[in-house]
C-alpha cells in the first residue's frame, strides 16, 4: 500500500545567518499515524514546526501536505488546508474566553461552530470554564484549550509541540486520551515530546532529530537501540563515579516557590549543594529545572521559600548583586557579547573590579584555564564556534572567583566533541575546589558527572540521590532516561 | 539655472552634509535609547528644543555665546534625562514597545505645549555667528554657523562613539543593550545604566538644539519636523546601529540639500517623509516583518 | 446587548430633540461632540480593536475636508460631496494600508506619524488644486444650515457607533481581538491577519473622510493647518484610550469627556488643553490602560447556567 504520506518533507534547509537549524531534513508522516519527533534541545524540532506551519518563511526545500506543496504559504492558509499546530508555550488568547478562543478558530459562517465548540469543551470537562478568560486558566488548562482550538476545523494533520509540558498528570491523561480519540477519527499527528514513555505508547513511528538532521527513524524499539542516537536520549553510560562527602551546605534551598507572572512554576523545591560538590538537576521540559537556578539569582520572581548561601538568606536578591555574593552564573544558550572580543567579554565578567591591573590578572588566570580562548583573545566573540562560546561564557562566570558556579544546560546544542571538552573542564573545576550546580537536559551525562542529583517533575522534587544511585534506579531510568 | 554644474552640486552637497551631521547627532541619541531599552522616545526632538531654548535664554539674558551655553545645556538635559527615566521611562521598559510610543507621545505633547505657554509660538534664533567661510581652492562658500554646527555635531557624535567603545560605562551600556540579563549577572546595575543612557541621549539632543538655535529660527513646535527625520535616519541606518545612524544622518542631509537645490526648498522638507514612506517596503523594515 | 440598545436609543432620542432645546452656541458644541464621537469610533475600529495604533488618522479628515470643499465649489450638492469625500478617504486608505500594515505594531505607528504631515504638505504645495496656504473659503449660499450639519453629524456618529457595535458582536470583531491578543497565534488558527487589518483600516478611514467634509461645511473655511491638524491626532488617541479602547461606549464617553475638558480649557489656553491631554494620556496608559469604562466591573456569569448549556447537548461528538 503506497499511499501518499499526509506530510512529506524533503531536503529542508533553514539557515539563520550562519546557524544551520535544519540541514536537509527528510521526514514523512504516514496517513492516519501518530509520528513522534524526538531529539535534544536545540536540534531543530520547533524550527521544523515553524517552517511547516508557515510561520517561518525562510526555509528552502520541499514540504508537501497531502501531495500539495505548502512551503511559503501563510499560516492561515495552511490551517485552512487542514494542517494545524500548537505551541510549546501556550498561546491561548488571554483576553478571550475559552469559548471565544475556540470560536475564532472555527470556519467563518459555520452555523454549527458554537455547538461544536461547546461539545469539545464538554469533552474535556471544562464546562464550568466556558466563559472564563484565557488568562485565568491554569497552565495545564490553557494547553488543553489550545489543543481544542485547533480541533475546531477537523484538521487532517496536527503538529503538537510538547503538548504535555507543564501540564499536571490528571489533565495530561485527558490530553493523551483526546489525542488517541482524534487519531481514531482519522487525523494524523506529529508530536514533539521528551517523555519517552509517551512516545513508546503512542507513536507508530519515531524520527530522531539531532543538530538539524534526521539521524534515525523507525519504530520506537528500533530507534532506541540505534547507536547513532545520542546516549542521553535513551541509554545511560555505564560508569563509576565517586560522590563527595556531606558537609554543611554551601547553598540550601527550602520550600522554594516561584512564578512566571500568574503561572506558578515551582511548588516547594528543596535542594542542597555542599562545598566542592557537583550537583545536577534533571527532569523533563517544564519540570522547573531552569526556574530553580534562575530563582537563586533573582531572574525569576520567588513567591515562597528560602534560598540560603553559606548561612545568609539571599532570597529574592537583585540579580546584579550575584557576583558580590560569590555566585557565577552561566546562562542557557552560550550567550556572549558578540560585538566584543573574547578578552572584553571576560572583562565584563569582572565588571565590578575597577582596578585595571587586578582585572588583567583575573583575565590571565581564566585564559590560563582555557588555552583555546587564550589563542583567540582578540577575536570577536560572535565569530567563535559554539563550543568556544560556551567556554567563554563559563570563563566569564569564573572571573570573580565565585564560590558557587551555576550552569544552565552547559551541553545544549554542542557537538559531542565539545560536550566532552566542556564536561572535562567542569571536572577540572571541581578538582580545583569549585562548587557546581548545573541543570541538564542530557540527564544521563549529567548524572554520570555529578556527585548528587535531583530529579524534578512539574515544579516539585521527585528523586534525590548520588548520581550513580540515580543512574541505577529503575524508576529514574524509565522516566528520565527511557531505559528499562 | 545651471543646477547640475559640478560646482553648484558640490556646494549643495557640503551644505547638506553639515546639516546631516546635526541630524546624525540627534538620531544617534534616539537610536541609543532604542538599542538599550527598546523604547522609542517620541519626545526626543522636544528635548532638543529645550536645548535650543536654553541657548536662546542664555544668549538673551546672560549674553552667553552658544558655544559656552553648549556644556550648560548638555548638563541640564542630562539631569532632565535622568529624572525622566526614573519617573516615567523605567515604568515602561518591561512593557511592549507600543506603550513606550504612547507614553512618550504624551510627553512630547506636554513639552511642546508647555513651551508654547511659556514662550508663545514666536520664532526665535541665536544669530551670533554671522558670515561665511570662503575656501578659495575649492571654490566653496560655507556659512559660519552651519560650519560650526556641523563640526561640533561630528565631534560630539564621535566622542560618544568612542565613549561607548572604550570606556567602562560605555561597555556596560553596550552589554546591556545586547544581553541585559547577562549584564546583570556580571554585576551591572541595569536600571542605573538605563538612566545614564537616557541622560546621555538627552544631552546629545540638547547639544543638537543649541546648534540648531544658531542656524534656524525655531519655535516650540519645531521638533515635530525633526522627529520624523530621526526615524528616517534610523531606518536608513538600521535601528539600534550607532554608526548606521551617523551615516544615515549624513545621507539624509545630503539628499535634502540636493533635492532642495534641484527642485525647491519645500520639496526638500518632504524628502524625509517620502523616504520614510518609501522605505516602508512590504518586506518590512527589519526584514522579517511577517514572520510571526 | 439589550441594555446597549436601550442606552443607544435614549441617547439618540436626546440628540434628535436637542436642536429644539438649546441655543446656537450650545448646538455647535454638541455638533463637535458628535463629530468627535464619529472620529473616536473610527479610530477605535482600527487602533482600539487590533492594537495597531495609528498616529496619523487626521490625514483622512483632511482629505475629506478638501474633497468636500472642492466638490461643493464645483457645484455638487453638499450631501453628495460628503459621500464622495468618504469614498476618496477610503480609497486612499487602501494603498496606505497595504503598504504599512505588513509592519509590526510600533513601526506601523511611526510610519503613520508622517502621513498626516505628507497630507498637509501636499495641500500646501499643490497650490493649483487647493489654493495652498491661503485655504479655501466656501460661499455661504452653498452651505447646509447649522441644524442640517448637526443632523448629518448625528447620523455619522450613530452610524459609527452602530458599526463598531456590529463588529464587536461579529466574527470579524472576534478575529480583530485575536489579532490584538496574539497576532501569530491568530494567524495559526486561520485568521488572515493582513486581510483583516487592512479591512479594518480602510473602514476606519471612511467616516473621518465624511466628517472632514461636514466640518468644512460647518466652518466654511479650511486651510492645510486647520484640517490636517496634529491636535486632532492627539485627540483621537486620547478619546479612545481614556474612554476604553475596543469597547462600544468607551469612545463615546471619551469624546464627551474630552469635549468637556476642551470647553473648560481651550478658550483660555489651547496649549494648556493639549498639555493636559498629554498628561491624561500618560496617566491612562500607565494606570488605566483599559480606560474609564473598565472601572465598571463586570458581573460574573452564574456558573450553573453554563454547565446546563453544555450538558443540554448531551456531549455530542465533535
Amino acid at each position: 500500500m503506497t499511499e501518499t504520506p499526509i506530510l512529506d518533507i524533503r531536503d529542508l534547509h533553514r539557515d539563520f545567518g550562519g546557524i544551520h537549524a535544519l540541514r536537509g531534513v527528510d521526514l514523512r508522516v504516514r496517513r492516519g499515524c501518530i509520528t513522534g519527533l524526538i531529539g535534544p534541545n536545540g536540534s531543530g524540532k520547533t524550527t521544523l514546526f515553524q517552517v511547516v506551519s508557515g510561520m517561518d518563511r525562510g526555509a528552502s526545500g520541499e514540504v508537501r501536505f497531502d501531495g500539495r506543496p505548502i512551503l511559503g504559504l501563510r499560516p492561515s492558509r495552511i490551517y485552512h488546508l487542514g494542517l494545524a499546530r500548537t505551541f510549546q508555550l501556550s498561546r491561548v488568547f488571554p483576553g478571550l474566553t475559552v469559548l471565544e478562543n475556540l470560536l475564532v478558530a472555527g470556519r467563518p459562517g459555520d452555523r454549527g461552530a458554537r455547538e461544536r465548540a461547546l461539545g469539545l469543551i464538554e469533552k474535556v470537562q471544562l464546562c464550568d470554564h466556558t466563559h472564563v478568560l484565557g488568562s485565568r486558566l491554569s497552565y495545564g488548562q490553557q494547553k488543553l484549550v489550545e489543543f481544542l482550538r485547533v480541533l475546531m476545523r477537523d484538521p487532517a494533520l496536527i503538529l503538537l509541540d510538547e503538548p504535555a509540558a507543564g501540564v499536571n498528570p490528571t489533565l495530561r491523561q485527558t490530553l493523551w486520551e483526546l489525542v488517541r480519540h482524534v487519531n481514531g477519527l482519522g487525523a494524523s499527528l506529529l508530536i514533539i515530546e521528551h517523555n519517552m514513555n509517551v512516545i513508546e505508547d503512542l507513536c507508530d513511528e519515531v524520527y530522531v532529530l539531532n543538530e538539524g538532521e534526521v539521524i534515525a527513524q523507525g519504530a520506537f524499539a528500533t530507534v532506541r537501540h540505534d547507536p547513532q542516537v545520542p546516549g542521553g536520549l535513551f541509554r545511560p553510560y555505564p560508569q563509576r563515579h565517586r560522590g563527595g562527602a556531606m558537609s554543611p551546605p554551601l547553598l540550601a534551598i527550602r520550600g522554594l516557590e516561584a512564578s512566571y507572572g500568574p503561572v506558578q512554576a515551582l511548588f516547594g523545591v528543596d535542594l542542597e549543594v555542599a562545598p566542592g560538590e557537583i550537583v545536577a538537576i534533571i527532569g523533563p521540559n517544564g519540570a522547573g529545572k531552569s526556574t530553580v537556578i534562575k530563582s537563586v539569582i533573582g531572574l525569576v520572581r520567588v513567591t515562597g521559600g528560602q534560598v540560603v548561601l553559606e548561612g545568609t538568606d539571599i532570597t529574592g536578591i537583585p540579580t546584579h548583586q550575584a557576583p558580590q555574593l560569590g555566585i557565577g552564573y552561566v546562562p542557557q544558550g552560550r550567550i556572549v557579547f558578540s560585538q566584543m572580543t573574547v578578552r572584553e567579554n571576560l572583562e565584563m565578567g569582572a565588571f565590578l573590579e575597577r582596578d585595571r591591573r587586578l582585572r588583567n590578572r583575573l583575565v590571565a588566570s581564566v585564559l590560563d584555564q582555557f588555552p583555546r580562548l587564550a589563542e583567540r583573545q582578540h577575536t570577536l566573540a560572535g565569530r567563535l564556534s559554539g563550543g568556544e562560546q560556551q567556554m567563554l561564557a563559563i570563563g566569564r562566570a569564573l572571573m570573580m572567583h565565585p564560590r558557587l558556579l551555576i550552569l544552565d544546560e552547559p551541553s545544549l546544542g554542542l557537538s559531542p566533541k565539545y560536550v566532552d571538552l566542556i564536561y572535562g573542564q567542569l571536572l577540572d573545576l571541581r578538582g580545583r575546589g569549585h562548587t557546581l550546580l548545573m541543570v541538564e537536559q542530557n540527564a544521563a551525562r549529567a548524572l554520570e558527572l555529578c556527585d548528587r542529583g535531583y530529579a524534578l517533575e512539574l515544579g516539585r522534587n521527585r528523586y534525590t540521590d548520588t548520581g550513580q544511585a540515580l543512574l541505577a534506579n529503575g524508576e529514574v531510568r524509565r522516566m528520565y532516561l527511557g531505559g528499562t | 539655472m545651471d543646477l547640475l554644474q559640478p560646482g553648484v552640486l558640490f556646494q549643495l552637497a557640503v551644505g547638506g552634509l553639515l546639516a546631516g551631521a546635526l541630524y546624525a547627532l540627534l538620531a544617534c541619541g534616539l537610536n541609543l535609547v532604542f538599542g538599550v531599552m527598546r523604547v522609542i522616545n517620541l519626545a526626543h526632538a522636544e528635548l532638543m528644543m529645550i536645548g535650543a531654548f536654553i541657548a536662546w535664554l542664555a544668549w538673551r539674558y546672560a549674553g552667553l555665546h552658544p558655544l559656552l551655553a553648549l556644556p550648560l545645556a548638555m548638563l541640564l538635559l542630562y539631569g532632565l534625562g535622568l529624572v525622566l527615566q526614573r519617573l516615567l521611562i523605567e515604568r515602561i521598559v518591561e512593557r511592549e514597545e507600543l506603550t513606550s510610543l504612547l507614553v512618550t507621545y504624551g510627553l512630547s505633547i506636554i513639552l511642546v505645549n508647555l513651551g508654547l505657554l511659556v514662550f508663545s509660538a514666536d520664532f526665535r534664533a541665536v544669530p551670533t555667528l554671522q558670515g561665511a567661510f570662503y575656501l578659495e581652492g575649492l571654490d566653496l562658500v560655507i556659512s559660519k554657523p552651519r560650519a560650526v554646527a556641523g563640526a561640533v555635531s561630528v565631534v560630539l557624535t564621535l566622542a560618544v562613539y568612542a565613549f561607548l567603545r572604550y570606556s567602562r560605562t560605555g561597555k556596560a551600556i553596550r552589554g546591556v543593550s545586547e544581553h541585559p540579563e547577562v549584564a546583570m549577572i556580571c554585576g551591572i546595575d541595569v536600571a542605573r545604566i538605563r538612566g545614564i543612557t537616557f541622560g546621555l541621549a538627552a544631552a546629545m539632543a540638547g547639544a543638537a538644539g543649541v546648534m540648531l538655535s544658531t542656524i534656524y529660527s525655531f519655535s516650540p513646535d519645531t521638533g515635530a519636523d525633526f522627529i520624523l527625520k530621526c526615524f528616517a535616519v534610523m531606518i536608513i541606518g538600521g535601528m539600534g546601529n550607532f554608526l548606521g545612524a551617523l551615516l544615515g544622518g549624513l545621507l539624509l542631509g545630503l539628499a535634502e540639500a540636493l533635492v532642495g537645490g534641484v527642485l525647491s526648498t519645500q520639496w526638500a522638507e518632504a524628502v524625509a517623509y517620502l523616504l520614510l514612506v518609501l522605505i516602508v517596503r512590504p518586506t518590512g523594515l527589519l526584514g522579517q516583518a511577517d514572520a510571526l | 446587548m439589550r441594555s446597549d440598545l436601550a442606552l443607544g436609543a435614549l441617547l439618540l432620542a436626546l440628540a434628535i430633540l436637542a436642536p429644539a432645546l438649546v441655543n446656537s452656541y450650545q448646538l455647535s458644541v454638541l455638533l463637535q461632540v458628535l463629530m468627535m464621537i464619529a472620529l473616536a469610533q473610527s479610530w477605535n475600529l482600527i487602533s482600539g480593536m487590533t492594537g495597531y495604533v495609528s498616529f496619523g488618522h487626521a490625514v483622512f479628515f483632511g482629505v475629506g475636508a478638501y474633497t468636500g470643499a472642492l466638490l461643493l465649489l464645483a457645484g455638487v450638492p453638499w450631501w453628495a460631496a460628503t459621500a464622495a469625500a468618504a469614498l476618496l478617504a477610503t480609497a486612499l486608505a487602501l494603498p496606505v494600508g497595504l503598504l504599512t500594515l505588513r509592519l509590526r505594531g510600533p513601526y506601523f505607528a511611526i510610519a503613520l506619524l508622517g502621513l498626516n504631515e505628507v497630507g498637509r504638505m501636499t495641500a500646501t504645495l499643490w497650490v493649483g488644486l487647493t489654493q495652498g496656504g491661503d485655504g479655501i473659503a466656501l460661499t455661504p449660499a452653498l452651505l447646509p444650515p447649522l441644524r442640517t450639519s448637526y443632523y448629518a453629524l448625528l447620523g455619522l456618529a450613530a452610524l459609527a457607533t452602530l458599526g463598531v457595535g456590529a463588529v464587536l458582536g461579529s466574527r470579524f470583531g472576534l478575529e480583530l481581538r485575536a489579532i490584538r491578543e496574539d497576532e501569530g497565534a491568530a494567524e495559526m488558527v486561520g485568521v488572515n491577519t493582513t486581510r483583516d487589518k487592512i479591512l479594518a483600516f480602510v473602514a476606519s478611514a471612511c467616516l473621518p473622510g465624511a466628517a472632514g467634509a461636514l466640518y468644512a461645511f460647518y466652518a466654511s473655511y479650511i486651510d492645510p493647518m486647520s484640517v490636517f491638524l496634529p491636535a486632532l491626532n492627539i485627540q483621537m488617541v486620547v478619546m479612545v484610550l481614556l474612554g476604553g479602547r475596543g469597547t462600544l461606549w468607551g469612545p463615546v464617553l471619551g469624546a464627551t469627556l474630552l469635549m468637556g475638558i476642551r470647553e473648560l480649557t481651550w478658550a483660555q489656553f489651547p496649549a494648556l488643553h493639549l498639555a493636559l491631554l498629554g498628561v491624561l494620556m500618560i496617566l491612562v496608559v500607565l494606570f488605566l490602560p483599559d480606560g474609564v469604562v473598565s472601572l465598571r466591573r463586570k458581573r460574573p456569569r452564574p456558573a450553573g447556567r453554563v454547565s446546563e448549556e453544555c450538558r443540554e447537548r448531551g456531549g455530542a461528538e465533535p
